[in-house]
């Protein structure tokens, strides 16, 4: 009877203690976004013309759940890097910006899936600066995360 | 023998839950956000954009040039999300000279893409044509949601735009 006792102690034990440790357990995990599959866009050193529309493709996950994702357009005149490049694309020379294309867009993603497909229609206006540029994509989720890409993009008239 | 065991047992039990549990709330400790891969750039500073070369290694040879843009880039790691980035350029040693006008920049950016726990800054800086040359300081501030902050700092070299580099 003694036995039985500490058996079921011992098992209230461990599920309180599991349980316990379980709810203060930190987020750890950053969503994840690409446009490394067929219908992304993007894709590394793409051109885009001036006076077009394009669709924005960009697959995001996350272990909780995703909140937001934005999507930004800068120069890259600079030559300047981020963190996330797979590919060398072949550049522009260094010039200065006179009327660079220049977005941010942000939007809220509801229900906080684990994973969704983002999609945007972009313009690209027809008296912007030609040359090269970084379009980068983040996603954020429920903890506070990101998770980003950034793919090299040429802006051609 | 069963009846003294069993609550004795479970008293013993209840007590080192509680104790644990709460201590653990206790001991959360949010430390200050940290910043690193701090990088600051002029257009024509290619020595700056090769690969490998980061943080101290170059911020001393950062040049930029009047009336052209500059870059200034970090990687941010905050254990509670990230409420504001503060960037501050100025300088201690230039004058202004006639016809110029000091440079004191001053920007706190709130955008939504910074305030996450991993943000990564990056914003290309207009430098005015009509400055002083000289070294400037830059300082880049990031202020987390429960007040911590940790301040990064580094510095340019702004040249005119005629003066070859050395």
């Amino acid at each position: 009877m003694i036995k039985k006792i500490k058996g079921i102690g011992l098992l209230a034990l461990a599920l309180l203690v599991f349980g316990c440790t379980e709810t203060s357990e930190l987020d750890e995990e950053k969503p994840t976004i690409t446009v490394n599959y067929a219908q992304g866009f993007p894709q590394a050193c793409a051109q885009l013309e001036r006076g077009k529309t394009y669709t924005f493709r960009a697959k995001a996950s996350d272990n909780l759940g995703l909140a937001s994702y934005s999507l930004g357009i800068h120069h890259n005149f600079d030559q300047h890097t981020h963190d996330d490049q797979p590919e060398a694309c072949e550049m522009d020379a260094v010039k200065s910006p006179e009327n660079p294309l220049t977005l941010m867009n942000t939007f809220t993603i509801d229900a906080t899936p684990t994973e969704e497909e983002l999609t945007l229609s972009i313009s690209i206006p027809s008296d912007v600066d030609p040359g090269d540029y970084h379009c980068a994509f983040s996603v954020t989720d429920v903890t506070g995360w990101q998770g980003r890409t950034s793919v090299d993009i040429k802006i051609i008239e | 023998m069963k009846t003294i065991l069993k609550p004795l047992f479970f008293f013993a039990l209840a007590v080192f839950v509680l104790q644990s549990c709460s201590d653990e709330d206790d001991d959360v400790m949010v430390s200050a956000p940290v910043i690193s891969n701090f990088e600051i750039g002029g257009a024509h500073d290619e020595a700056a954009h090769e690969e490998g070369v980061e943080g101290d290694d170059h911020e001393g040879e950062a040049i930029a040039h009047k009336g052209e843009s500059m870059h200034v880039g970090a990687d941010i790691l905050a254990q509670v999300r990230v409420s504001s980035i503060t960037l501050e350029i100025h300088s201690d040693e230039v004058q202004a000279g006639a016809g110029e006008v000091e440079w004191d920049f001053d920007q706190v950016y709130t955008d939504a893409k910074y305030l996450v726990l991993n943000p990564e800054f990056h914003e290309d800086i207009q430098i005015p044509a009509n400055i002083p040359s000289g070294e400037y300081h830059v300082t880049l501030t990031v202020v987390d949601e429960r007040g911590n902050s940790t301040s990064a700092e580094g510095h340019i070299d702004i040249m005119d735009e005629e003066e070859p580099m050395s």
